[in-house]
């Protein structure tokens, strides 16, 4: 095992060819060649000849089956370590194991004992950490980074993103419940929050990008959601605090902005996705079906959390919840009325707003024991 | 984990397929290289190691594959290689499928010299961006930009009537 790594590291990292070492490889590649009329008329522009025509060759389903039953076999047989993906500093361990190897046995044991710890410690520790907290670079740079590589795909990926946003929208929310938002701080927060929702926009458009327009439009109704919770709980601690200072307008008056660009962002994708759907009836079967996963689950997060929550918070995620029946059983009616597209316009609604429910909810519970300090 | 891995299989298992296909143009060979970037791609995450962005990693696995294969070969006469040519190696599913199309494909792709083929397939198929493309190739995306250029205008003269 420990061969066949150094093996694989050396291919990965030590690989390097010479210069007529690759010009040989890359003349036996090209010479490898199919004689003949190319045939391909209608497809003079080289990109559109590219992203259309070579775009279709791919596995058949049954080749793309039996690599999977290899691929599969291999990964049963080997699983990954327990802890993988679990403890976020053994990137930081790994730096530190190059270290130990120059050491004696015991010393190096005591030592990796204390680096250990208190580097594991110091990553719990950030865990909590706020903007302008002195761990909170380790939480925002190294935690989160190590843990962004553990997702795998463009959605998984594209979910890490958008819950990152919600942190980042969390602290802001915890801030001003601590009246600590203010001046340099709170540059440095809108700063953080407007580079997350690039980064999660970018992430809802490479999902777009290849095809998968459903998840897309999910993570772009997820920032919409988020960004309108977060500025209902955000005005009702001003209007608790009894002092909107300018700064925290700023802060409502940035969610407010981006609240307006998400809502064009899901808006376009909304369209994107109708346009794949070739069965408009099934397509609005389909919302409807998502649209009471999507109640239930914030039905049952109200029920669990109804104990712990202001009553305030509650009766608001409540009425958004309301609304949510509401539009679903409009949206239910359009169904019987043949008016398939409005159906599902209404069934996205009430999905946002049972999100909503959530989302005020949860961001109203990570607020509370910040405003408790305060008070 | 293991899931998202198969859910990273399904969504990248053409481009890399079709990334050793184009540069190998056998298909049979492209299949086995596609299961074996996989399998080296997962024993290195057993291994406790982290994969910072999964779609580059297995490029760079695919490449170092080929690299490895075609080294592999130095013993085969071109001649060998030219006979073998490009093989469809039918099923099915295949046989319903416009084979001949994608015959022509390959032709055209042929045309063009690597390490330009590689550069336009990358992006304009497969969707990476330079910065990504020279991720993968070890290069700066300045000589990436310039590769994907004259793979285009290699492509263009291929496809003149």
């Amino acid at each position: 095992m420990k061969n066949r790594l150094s093996e694989f590291w050396q291919e990965l990292r030590g690989v390097r060819l010479s210069k007529a070492e690759s010009e040989q490889i890359f003349s036996r590649i090209n010479s490898v060649r199919v004689k003949g009329d190319a045939g391909l008329e209608g497809y003079m522009d080289p990109r559109s000849f590219l992203r259309q025509r070579a775009k279709t060759i791919k596995l058949t389903s049954k080749e793309a089956a039996e690599a999977r039953e290899q691929i599969m076999h291999f990964v049963d047989r080997n699983p990954l370590p327990e802890d993988f993906g679990h403890i976020p500093m053994w990137s930081l361990s790994d730096f530190f194991r190059f270290r130990f190897a120059l050491l004696r046995p015991v010393p190096a044991m005591v030592t990796a004992i204390f680096l250990f710890t208190s580097a594991t410690g110091l990553s719990l520790a950030a865990q909590t950490a706020l903007p302008g907290d002195f761990l909170y670079p380790v939480k925002v740079n190294f935690n989160e980074q190590a843990r962004a590589s553990f997702f795998f795909t463009t959605n998984s990926r594209a979910h890490f993103e958008a819950e990152r946003l919600e942190k980042r929208l969390e602290e802001a929310a915890q801030l001003a419940a601590a009246r600590k938002l203010e001046g340099k701080l709170q540059a440095d927060v809108l700063r953080r929050i407007n580079e997350q929702l690039v980064l999660t926009q970018q992430a809802a458009a490479a999902l777009a990008d290849i095809g998968n327009h459903e998840a897309a439009l999910e993570i772009h109704s997820q920032i919409e959601t988020d960004l309108i919770a977060n500025s209902i709980v955000l005005s009702d601690i001003l209007k608790a605090s009894g002092e909107a200072t300018v700064d925290a307008r700023k802060l409502i008056q940035n969610a407010a902005d981006a609240e307006r660009s998400a809502t064009t962002a899901r808006v376009r994708s909304e369209k994107k996705a109708a346009n794949h759907e070739t069965n408009a009836l099934a397509a609005a079967e389909k919302n409807i079906r998502l649209t009471m996963e999507r109640m239930e689950s914030a039905q049952t997060y109200i029920s669990d959390k109804r104990s712990q929550a202001d009553p305030g918070a509650i009766t608001q995620a409540e009425a958004r919840l309301d609304f949510a029946r509401r539009m679903l059983s409009t949206a239910r009616t359009k169904i019987d009325a043949g008016e398939y597209e409005e159906a599902i316009r209404l069934g996205g609604e009430a999905q946002r707003a049972a999100m909503e429910a959530k989302a005020i909810l949860r961001v109203s519970l990570t607020v509370k024991p910040y405003l408790k300090a305060t008070r | 984990m293991k899931d998202d891995f198969c859910d990273a299989y399904e969504e990248y298992k053409d481009a890399i397929f079709r990334h050793c296909y184009f540069k190998t143009f056998d298909r049979e060979l492209a299949k086995d290289l596609l299961q074996e970037t996989f399998i080296k791609t997962w024993d290195y995450l057993a291994s406790g190691h982290k994969v910072d962005n999964m779609r580059a990693f297995l490029y760079r696995v695919a490449t170092n594959l080929i690299i490895n294969d075609v080294r592999k070969k130095k013993s085969v006469s071109l001649e060998g290689l030219q006979e073998a040519g490009f093989d469809p190696g039918m099923d099915d599913e295949r046989q319903k499928h416009d084979w001949i199309q994608e015959e022509k494909v390959m032709e055209v792709l042929g045309a063009i010299e690597e390490p330009y083929r590689s550069a336009v397939t990358m992006r304009y198929v497969d969707g990476l961006q330079p910065a990504e493309i020279a991720e993968v190739c070890g290069e700066s995306p300045n000589v990436v930009s310039v590769r994907i250029h004259r793979g285009l205008q290699q492509l263009k003269t291929k496809l003149k009537p």
